[in-house]
């Protein structure tokens, strides 16, 4: 490189033209590395799906999906409350239908909104902006990249699922006159609890990412993403309804909610749901946990080899 | 086209609004939110060319966009033809707008494209507009392809005859040059120059000071959303007296004349090098007047006396860096 | 003319390959569950409540919402409406060329749809009453459904997920818990419409007032959508 102050110095001696190091360094210091760039990538992604860094718009979908969510836990406490102040009101306690093994099925809605709104953004807006080529020139890889995204919105799924069950856990602790006695009583749910959680977490997420790899489009991602989530679940219920219980079978584990319920009654003993279409069906408990692995994945798998082959 | 077609008499709405091809912003203000993006902005451009010149995120958009009634202005008044231009569509038969980003349908060919907004501006024979408006930007060779499959360039010439084709006394572009290569780009500084030599009203953006330099009559500088100076650049150029003006001066004797200059109150200083010489002074008009009478007292001749830096760039870093 | 023509753009637009095959795909479900009841059984008697839980609470008003939305709102989004809304025309037309353009394509797509998926369902002498009951409400549905979702639109940037929640949210779950809600609810119109042409189709707020109030939502949305239109802004594309 050249000495600037010899440049300046002997301007006789210096050619027609010259670049002047006028002070420009490079990077000496340590590199962080490809798992540093990984962890940022996942909470980048587990921030950016509850809007949180980027503007108010964008937290507002995600934010008010989550209250309404946890809007039918804070209904059932104040039931249970009022329950209490009546003499024989306990008796009514187990007839309420909102419950920790059922309260998956009562914010399906919510979650699956969740999914359709966000995953789009995790995977379609950096295909959308052109922004690939940027991440894939850092030490990030392809597929760290698939994955730390599925993982940020699986993330933010489970944070979805848990913070309801977290207020109706706390509320039902703290309704018992001992508050030790109230753990104590609590406690065995707590395990079941976060295994039905991380399941449709993974389940949902994956296969929602899975979607939105595959389109850049918010539209088409959206409608995709709801398509698949509720539409095989309504036809196997026509259908089984309709007495086909050998169509029925398979439709019904092509439908991810109706895997999860399945899953969860061979994994957690849940009570299968009353708008369960499988009661019928005499498939095999493992046959839905066999749909369930395959369907975590195969939809993950699927991210990954679409992230390897698109254009950055 | 023919340059000096006026515009086609059906395209004006039956109570005729005035013919001027004029732009008016009278105390101009636009926010959002918190964030002052144009701020009381006042000027009036007839036909010609006139540059708005800024940095980017100056304000120069949302100016444009204002003028084209994309954007309500926040306070003051827009006059567009003596219209105001805002919830207006009816002004949109005089003013041709081509925006900055690149957006048009990639399944249209050009040729559709420029048809649709000759059919959408109510020409009677829109095939024909078209093509003379095709044949203007010089786009005939591409003019049935996709734009999907269209350069950089050829996006921004196809806006642009999308925005001519209905002739309008006004033409707006925003950042017209970019993507061009310097062909297209000497081709359109002589379409441009053309129309407004035909009458109309050209206002166009530009954060290239070469661009501005070479094309527009006017200039508008615009710096953090407000008006930093209008009107000629050599003008604009010659109200700044605080700031020496150079001079390059040749003569019989550079060296008595630099002595003699060296009395004159207005020059700050003289420098001889190369066989040149330069001088600085703090007043344009007083030095232009009084370097006759100098030379003649020191008994030199002058051969030449020329202003060195009235580019643009000097003016506008001047213009910029005083705030 | 200018109607014409913002029409066929748009028409243009809409007709995107894979957009194309993503709505046929979503258009086939009711003839495959048609074909699935019809191959095990000899059909059903109740065609209302069956396609009513597929069709008119799923299927239509996804469609509706991905051209509703692309129509209009994707097109401001994305700058190419910028070459509309600087044409000297009114914006009500542009509205109201993209509703009956978007609106028809759904109608094109479902329509046929609702009416085979009815008939192939349908015990003999039961389907095509319902077909023809079902295949209007569709019909009707998917020009209200277009026109409030393309409205969204217009309305916010995020057109596309509320429109996903009016869907599945108000007219979903609230309708079961606040009765009144029905009142907003296209849904409800469509069945309306329905039970009105074969009262034992559908059991619903009551024909009559679904097709008043499924005329007055159009009329509202496009007169909305204009009006916000009119006033809409372009900012630069920062």
């Amino acid at each position: 490189m050249n000495d600037p102050t010899m440049a300046v110095a002997t301007p006789a001696e210096t050619p027609a033209g010259s670049i002047y190091d006028i002070g420009y360094r490079r990077y000496e210091g340590p590199r962080l590395g490809r798992a540093h760039a990984v962890r940022s990538m996942f909470s980048y992604s587990l921030r950016s799906a509850y809007g949180i860094g980027r503007g108010t718009r964008a937290k507002i979908a995600p934010l008010l999906l989550l209250t309404l969510a946890a809007i039918p836990a804070i209904a059932i406490l104040a039931a249970l409350a009022l329950l209490r102040q009546f003499p024989g009101g306990e008796a009514f306690e187990e007839e309420l239908p909102i419950r920790y093994d059922t309260y998956f099925g009562t914010i399906t809605t919510f979650l699956i909104l969740f999914c359709a709104a966000q995953a789009p953004e995790l995977f379609g807006r950096d295909q959308r902006h052109s922004l690939l080529a940027l991440y894939f020139a850092r030490a990030l890889r392809r597929t760290d990249y698939a994955l730390a995204r599925i993982g940020g919105l699986v993330a933010a799924l489970l944070i979805f699922l848990l913070v309801p069950q977290a207020i109706l856990f706390l509320g039902r602790v703290l309704l018992s006159a001992d508050v030790l006695d109230g753990v104590a009583g609590e406690l065995p749910a707590l395990a079941p609890l976060l295994g039905q959680a991380a399941l449709a977490a993974l389940l949902l997420g994956g296969l929602s990412m899975a979607v939105s790899a595959f389109t850049p489009r918010r539209a088409y991602a959206v409608a995709g993403i709801i398509a698949l989530f509720i539409i095989p679940s309504i036809v196997a219920g026509v259908v089984v309804g309709l007495g086909s219980r050998d169509v029925g079978r398979w439709l019904v584990l092509l439908s991810p909610t109706s895997i999860l319920d399945g899953t969860n009654a061979f994994l957690f003993d849940t009570p299968l749901g009353g708008s369960f279409e499988g009661i019928a069906l005499g498939l095999p408990d493992v046959a839905y946990f066999a749909a369930a692995a395959v369907g975590i994945v195969g939809s993950i798998a699927i991210s990954i080899r679409r992230l390897a082959r698109l254009t950055a | 086209m023919s340059q000096a077609a006026q515009p086609i008499p059906a395209l004006q709405p039956t109570p005729a609004p005035p013919p001027t091809g004029t732009l008016v912003l009278e105390h101009v203000s636009r926010w959002y939110g918190n964030v002052v993006a144009v701020n009381d902005v006042t000027f009036e451009i007839g036909p010609g060319v006139t540059g708005l010149l800024g940095p980017n995120g100056a304000g120069k958009t949302t100016i444009l966009h204002m003028l084209a009634g994309l954007l309500r202005p926040s306070a003051g008044t827009v006059l567009v033809a003596g219209q105001s231009a805002w919830r207006n569509p009816a002004v949109y038969r005089s003013i041709g707008l081509v925006p900055e980003r690149e957006a048009v349908h990639d399944f249209l060919t050009g040729r559709a494209f420029v048809e649709m907004c000759a059919r959408l501006q109510r020409l009677p024979e829109p095939r024909a507009a078209a093509a003379r408006a095709i044949a203007t930007v010089e786009l005939e060779s591409a003019a049935d392809r996709p734009v999907g499959t269209y350069s950089k360039g050829m996006r921004q010439r196809v806006k642009i005859a999308g925005a001519l084709v209905h002739e309008p006394p006004i033409l707006l572009l925003d950042e017209p040059f970019n993507g061009m290569d310097p062909r297209q780009r000497l081709h359109m500084i002589a379409l441009l120059r053309s129309m407004a030599a035909a009458g109309r009203a050209i206002l166009f953006s530009s954060h290239i000071l070469e661009e501005v330099e070479r094309l527009a009559d006017q200039v508008l500088v615009i710096h953090a959303g407000r008006l930093a100076a209008a009107g000629n650049f050599r003008e604009i150029r010659r109200l700044m007296t605080d700031r020496p003006h150079t001079f390059v001066v040749r003569s019989s004797d550079d060296r008595r004349l630099a002595a003699a200059f060296m009395a004159q109150p207005a020059v700050f200083g003289t420098q001889l090098d190369d066989g040149r010489l330069t001088v600085q002074v703090a007043e344009f008009g007083g030095f232009t007047r009084a370097v006759a009478t100098v030379a003649r007292d020191a008994g030199v001749s002058l051969f030449e006396v020329a202003p060195t830096d009235d580019s643009l760039e000097s003016v506008f870093a001047y213009l910029v860096s005083r705030r | 003319m200018i109607f014409s023509e913002v029409a066929r753009v748009t028409l243009r637009a809409l007709l995107g390959r894979r957009r194309t095959i993503l709505m046929l795909l979503l258009a086939g479900i009711p003839i495959l569950v048609g074909l699935l009841v019809r191959a095990n059984s000899s059909g059903v008697s109740d065609v209302g409540p069956t396609l009513d839980g597929l069709v008119i609470r799923i299927v239509l008003p996804l469609v509706a919402l991905v051209f509703g939305t692309a129509a209009l709102g994707s097109e401001l989004e994305d700058g190419t409406a910028v070459h509309l809304l600087t044409k000297p025309i009114r914006r009500s037309t542009i509205v109201l060329a993209k509703v009956a353009v978007a609106g028809t394509l759904t109608a094109l797509l479902l329509v046929p749809s609702t009416v085979i998926a009815a008939l192939l369902i349908g015990r003999a002498g039961v389907g095509s009453e319902a077909a023809l009951a079902m295949g209007v409400g569709v019909l009707v549905g998917s020009y209200v459904y277009v026109a409030v979702f393309a409205t969204l639109s217009v309305l916010t940037s995020r057109g596309l997920i509320i429109g996903l929640g009016y869907a599945l949210i108000w007219e979903g779950l609230l309708a079961g818990v606040l009765p009144g809600s029905q009142a907003f609810s296209v849904r409800e119109y469509v069945r309306g419409i329905a039970e009105l042409l074969a009262p034992s189709t559908m059991d619903s707020m009551g024909g009559g007032a679904g097709a008043l109030y499924a005329a007055v939502a159009l009329v509202a949305a496009i007169v909305i959508g204009s009006l916000r239109l009119a006033a809409y802004e372009v900012r630069g594309a920062e």
